[in-house]
């Protein structure tokens, strides 16, 4: 009996691995996306406040369920019957998508997630084109230009931002929702150039493809270049998803809840279901690019497994898709931590950290990631133990040096240019560009 | 409500369409099809909505639907840079412009006078003809369905898998020219926008005289001198200053 059931979870495994087409859709659909990220991202609310109040030496929900761990349905249930409420000016058709193309925009992005490894299949390499034993991903889809997708699915979400401030006729949210456009505009472009050498050592844009190519090469983030992407990627996702210090769009001080200030009920549940879970989905995106998706740190682990042993499918998997949860939850705690600490940015000093600090970082990245490439990557492809001891080193050395060199490089111009645009504003008998170009917009109602 | 209509409208009437001239029955042709008129509407849509966000918001269903058109056509790349080009950034930018340009509301935007429609229909329809044109131009397109040569099995597959780096290699090696002109106007269009932004008199700023005494902002020697002085740095400038 036992043996029947564990021969049907395993049935079941290799269905969401392998093209069986409605099986997998039908699962993926009702139980993964329908049922099991929203309970997740739950949790991860009870999480954050559970955190939050630690960091503030407070000990925070505890009244229902055991450890306040009911508290997330009881809102749920207090959000759903809540009057539904549209101001009478409203855009009301607009006014109801604008959540829903959020929450698309944060489920559409976790389609492409490689949650475990998948099975293994013989594929072409994409540097070398030689036939070899690859990952295929235990993703609801794996699509061949899987990079470019997420860009695309998650700049969905400015539109849904701005639409709500748009249609609820109120100045405070059009106010929101015009800084949280600028905003992820501005920081769209670092997230995405952050990316750039992780598509250039693995050749190709699929997140499968990226993921096995870690699994051979060794996580990202340990190479110098990786470490810089990765930080200037977590920096620009925290304003991506509009989470503190970034926070500036739904600013309680300042602009009472911002875009959504003219929500209630469900459609304000629904934002913020959209916000956890881009939240979650970023998180899931830089453990996949960065972190080497479920791959154990320093285990040769799945490398042991990839002679092609089907039956070693469940295993590898659950302990996979274990290893990579793990990873996602330091990551969303970081989320925590960092907005447990540090206080809201201003409007001017958030776009000038973009346009003059982050974006040319990443463009020296690049160069130096390509010499990382040239060095480490090439001259090893398609051998199968992966780049030698010696080779690894010289190439760290080299870029690391080059790195800390373009950081404070980079960090001394900004700093001259900050302090030479503050002086000819003071010098000036004009107005301050930045602040005052927010003010003077007409915001009459 | 009015969208949702205008789909489903849409959709019959190219469904209809579609069992009546075509009398070809394959599901995909005809989700073709319907995701085709769809668009159509959209861009109808486009060109009647008097409310100019409205009229954006057509815009964007138009290029998703193409998008969908693509992603039938197996250009899956193609699909998600138009995604990405048209809605993440064009359609945006055309928000925020109207936002920053017209009255915020967008309510009171007039619906334009024919004089000014003709030029854009003129110009529109000219497009079509030379589009329709060159489409009906192509060798391949005129020969029948079966008569074309299929790819093969192999080849097919390194394009749909390899989509980017095909195009890439493409790129830098056929098309090398327009792609590099395209390059140059793309380089051109940024420096004229930072022209433009750039405010007038702005580049003289940090020259020119000494600021007046009743603004907001201290004086560079003031700010120098505190800077300099460092002894009483923890007392705000604005209380020390006279």
């Amino acid at each position: 009996m036992n043996g029947l059931w564990v021969s049907i979870v395993a049935m079941k495994m290799a269905a969401l691995s392998e093209p069986v087409p409605w099986v997998a859709w039908f699962l993926w659909l009702f139980v993964g996306f329908a049922g099991l990220f929203p309970l997740l991202v739950a949790y991860i609310v009870w999480g954050e406040r559970k955190v939050a109040a630690r960091f503030q030496d407070r000990i925070g929900p505890n009244r229902v369920g055991p450890f306040g761990l009911l508290q997330s349905i009881a809102d749920l249930v207090k959000l759903l019957f809540k009057e539904d409420f549209t101001p009478a000016r409203a855009d009301f058709l607009i006014h109801a998508l604008a959540p829903v193309l959020m929450l698309i925009s944060a489920m559409l992005s976790l389609a492409v997630i490689p949650f475990g490894f998948g099975s293994v299949s013989m594929r072409n390499d994409p540097v070398t084109g030689v036939l070899r034993p690859t990952l295929t991903g235990f993703s609801a889809v794996d699509l061949p230009s899987g990079v470019p997708y997420l860009i695309a699915v998650s700049s969905i979400a400015s539109l849904g931002l701005f639409l709500a401030g748009w249609s609820s006729r109120n100045k405070y949210a059009l106010l929101g929702s015009m800084r949280s456009v600028a905003q992820m505009v501005s920081y769209e472009i670092p997230q995405v150039l952050a990316t750039v050498p992780i598509v250039l050592w693995s050749g190709t844009l699929s997140l499968t493809g990226i993921l096995d190519r870690q699994v051979e090469t060794g996580w990202y983030v340990l190479t110098p270049p990786g470490f810089m992407a990765f930080v200037i990627f977590m920096i620009s996702s925290f304003a991506e998803v509009n989470r503190a210090p970034f926070d500036l769009p739904e600013a309680e001080s300042e602009l009472i809840a911002g875009f959504h200030l003219e929500y209630s009920s469900m459609r304000f549940g629904l934002f913020f279901l959209a916000e956890y879970m881009s939240m979650f989905a970023v998180c899931c995106i830089c453990t996949t690019l960065f972190l080497g998706g479920g791959a154990i740190p320093f285990l040769a682990f799945p490398r042991g497994l990839l002679g092609g042993y089907v039956v070693v499918d469940l295993f590898l998997n659950l302990i996979t898709i274990l290893v990579f949860s793990l990873k996602v939850g330091l990551l969303i705690f970081l989320f925590f931590w960092v907005r447990a600490t540090l206080p809201r940015m201003r409007v001017d000093r958030l776009m000038a950290f973009a346009w003059k600090l982050l974006i040319p970082l990443c463009l020296v990245n690049l160069l130096i990631a390509a010499i990382w490439f040239e060095i480490v990557i090439r001259p090893v492809a398609g051998r199968p133990d992966g780049p030698g001891f010696l080779q690894w080193w010289i190439g760290f050395g080299v870029t690391a040096l080059l790195e800390v060199l373009a950081f404070f490089g980079a960090v001394w111009l900004y700093r001259q240019d900050s302090e030479h645009s503050l002086k000819t504003w003071r010098s000036s008998t004009g107005s301050k560009p930045s602040i005052i170009a927010w003010r003077s917009v007409p915001t009459k109602v | 409500m009015l969208l949702l209509m205008l789909v489903s409208a849409g959709m019959l009437v190219a469904g209809l369409w579609e069992i009546l001239i075509f009398r070809e029955f394959g599901p995909m042709r005809g989700v073709f099809v319907q995701i085709a008129g769809a668009a159509v509407l959209c861009a109808v849509g486009t060109v009647l909505a008097r409310n100019l966000i409205h009229s954006a918001l057509y815009l964007v269903a138009f290029f998703f639907l193409v998008a969908c058109l693509f992603i039938m056509l197996e250009a899956e790349f193609l699909a998600v840079m138009q995604v990405l080009v048209f809605i993440g950034a064009v359609a945006i930018l055309l928000m925020f412009g109207i936002m920053l340009t017209q009255d915020v509301q967008g309510d009171q935007v007039e619906a334009h006078s024919v004089l000014r429609r003709l030029p854009a229909a003129i110009v529109a329809i000219g497009l079509f003809v030379m589009l329709a044109v060159a489409v009906q131009q192509r060798p391949d397109f005129s020969k029948a369905r079966t008569e074309r040569a299929a790819p093969s099995v192999a080849a097919r597959e390194r394009v749909l898998n390899q989509m980017p780096q095909e195009l890439g290699l493409d790129l830098m090696q056929r098309w090398c020219l327009p792609f590099e002109l395209v390059g140059l106007l793309l380089t051109a269009s940024l420096v004229g926008a930072v022209a433009l932004a750039q405010p007038v008199g702005s580049l003289s700023a940090g020259s020119d005289g000494t600021p007046s005494p009743g603004s907001l902002t201290e004086t560079p020697e003031h700010l120098s001198r505190e800077v300099a002085g460092g002894t009483h740095s923890s007392s705000r400038p604005d209380l020390v200053s006279p």
